[in-house]
């Protein structure tokens, strides 16, 4: 968008206290509109006098009408919860008939059928955020187990990784700042640091990795002020990858530090689940199934659990 | 901590929105991979850049969703005069259908031939049917030629054989002045119509609106839309065929008003 189409001379530039004082003799075309004055036109806002002048500008530029297309067409495949119904109420109330009864009560069947399937989706134990699996790993001896780095020398890099991987890494690196966080530990905000620099390495990252790299400068963490990151990182990479790269890290300090409540913990086997769900976008890994094996085991091999953890991490996650 | 900037904090709250619509319009003009991944990464610069120029200016008279909409459309517009010039998948493509728009988006404006673009798409996983089927999706498209500049290979230009004859050149030309003269015809007849009277034919014909979308953006009944539509275009009809319009020229308006 060049910089006269947000506003400039249009009467919708001006403030809204404005708008109806005056009249403008600047014919309005894509160029010179404003952005939010074409929103109050889609949404049926204007006044007469403002909504005609609107009408005026799509009938003469071939280009405004391109974008008001767009804008129809964008609002009617997603809804931006935001646009009022076409009709009003009290109309709509009145041409109801048999019919529409229905297809109302076909499409409230379809609503209850689709909301239970939703709801027993969710109840197949979606994978926790990182800071819900952390809080159900024992503590007692985190200080001797600080986990090796699963990328070795190239994790938080300006190595190229693909987005796709980005998602772990960045699960798995918040997993470690919040271990580190949960263990008082005067290092996370070098942690937070480096979460803060895989985010940015994304398209318009440097937003997302604000809030870590803001953490980065404070002298201790406490775990209220990592929620906030932690949620804003799930809108920059996969939230599904993320928090499996967290629960693959988490897997490993759990098995460096011989917790098998974690390993036999529900959050175990939702991580089982999302991690089969996640297969079909990656390479082949022979360590998704290894790793499923040793988890469902009757008794844990430690060392084979460590060890194919990082090695799914590594194979995803680069 | 330090306090979060409030665009930014609009921005962050709101990037499903952005997203969702960034990728409505992707598809909607034929991009899809790297391509969509690229355009949506380039929206997000734009409404970063400046600080936040574009969200700092939302004064919250509409709804956020409507604005970012509105803002992310006119950007969409800038990224495909930047990248394609005046290139946009046809009509009758979007009426067909989003394979229709990336087939021809493919073959028309990134010069694939059609074997490769059914491979492309195929592995892409956007469409299992065959090159014979795609090719008869295509024959519904009007033929052109690709805007941009494209490469010939070594083969000396002698050596090639001439696509157009010059009769196809003075068909071509005899069929341009057609279309100069229907296109005046039809302003001149439009001109009589209200402003919204004629915003609900281009966008009709122009654009390619269905009438859905036409009502649901004027805020207007369906039903009574359709009447309207049939009543302008008998209009159009008899004052076109008065200024000598044939019928020929006339058939393509006639065809989607009916409910």
């Amino acid at each position: 968008m060049t910089d006269d189409t947000r506003g400039g001379e249009s009467r919708g530039a001006r403030p809204s206290n404005e708008k109806n004082n005056t009249t403008s003799s600047v014919p309005v075309t894509a160029r010179t509109i404003d952005p939010e004055r074409l929103a109050l036109f889609v949404e049926g806002r204007l006044d007469a006098a403002e909504r005609d002048e609107v009408l005026a500008a799509l009938d003469q530029s071939p280009e405004l009408r391109e974008i008001y297309a767009d804008v129809i067409a964008a609002t009617g495949e997603l809804d931006t919860g935001t646009t009022p119904a076409v009709r009003d109420v009290s109309r709509a109330t009145r041409t109801v008939t048999r019919t529409s009864f229905a297809w109302m009560a076909l499409a409230a069947g379809l609503v209850i059928a689709a909301t239970t399937l939703v709801w027993r989706a969710q109840r197949r134990a979606p994978l926790a955020q990182p800071s819900v699996l952390v809080a159900q790993l024992a503590m007692a001896n985190a200080a001797q187990t600080t986990p090796p780095d699963a990328w070795g020398l190239t994790r938080g890099g300006t190595t190229a990784v693909a987005l796709q991987g980005r998602g772990l890494r960045v699960g798995a690196a918040i997993a470690d700042l919040e271990l580190l966080t949960a263990a008082g530990d005067s290092t996370a905000p070098q942690a937070a640091q480096r979460v803060a620099t895989l985010l940015q390495e994304l398209p318009a990252g440097f937003v997302g990795g604000a809030p870590y790299a803001r953490l980065a400068n404070q002298g201790r963490l406490t775990m209220e002020q990592l929620q906030p990151a932690a949620d804003s990182a799930e809108l920059f990479v996969d939230s599904r990858e993320l928090r499996v790269g967290a629960w693959l890290e988490l897997v490993r300090v759990a098995a460096l530090r011989g917790d098998s409540a974690f390993l036999a913990s529900p959050a175990t086997r939702s991580g089982l689940t999302e991690i089969d769900r996640l297969a079909p976008r990656f390479a082949h890994s022979d360590a998704v199934a290894r790793l499923a094996q040793s988890l469902r085991a009757d008794s844990f091999d430690l060392r084979a659990i460590e060890s194919d953890a990082l090695k799914l991490l590594r194979d995803w996650g680069t | 901590m330090a306090e979060q900037n409030p665009a930014e904090s609009l921005f962050l709250r709101h990037l499903s929105i952005i997203d969702g619509v960034a990728g409505s319009l992707a598809r909607r003009h034929g991009l899809s991979g790297d391509e969509a991944a690229d355009f949506k990464a380039w929206i997000r610069l734009k409404l970063i850049e400046d600080d936040y120029a574009v969200l700092r200016k939302f004064r919250g008279e509409s709804a956020i969703g409507t604005y970012l909409t509105v803002v992310i459309a006119m950007l969409a517009r800038d990224y495909r005069a930047q990248h394609w010039g005046r290139w946009r998948p046809s009509a009758a493509a979007r009426r067909s259908g989003e394979l229709a728009v990336r087939l021809e988006t493919l073959v028309h404006r990134k010069g694939h031939r059609l074997s490769e673009a059914g491979e492309i798409l195929r592995t892409a996983g956007e469409t299992t049917l065959s090159d014979r089927e795609l090719a008869g999706i295509f024959a519904q498209l009007p033929s052109r030629l690709p805007i941009r500049p494209v490469a010939v290979g070594a083969e000396p230009l002698n050596a090639v054989e001439a696509s157009d004859g010059a009769d196809t050149l003075v068909a071509e030309r005899i069929r341009d002045e057609e279309q100069r003269l229907v296109q005046e015809a039809l302003e001149q007849s439009l001109s009589d119509f209200t402003p919204e009277d004629r915003l609900i034919v281009r966008l009709c014909y122009w654009e390619d609106m269905s009438v859905a979308d036409i009502a649901r953006g004027l805020r207007l009944e369906q039903k009574p839309l359709y009447r309207r539509l049939n009543r302008m275009l008998a209009t159009l009809r008899t004052r076109l065929t008065q200024a000598g319009v044939t019928e020929e020229h006339l058939a393509g308006l006639l065809d989607k008003a009916a409910p």
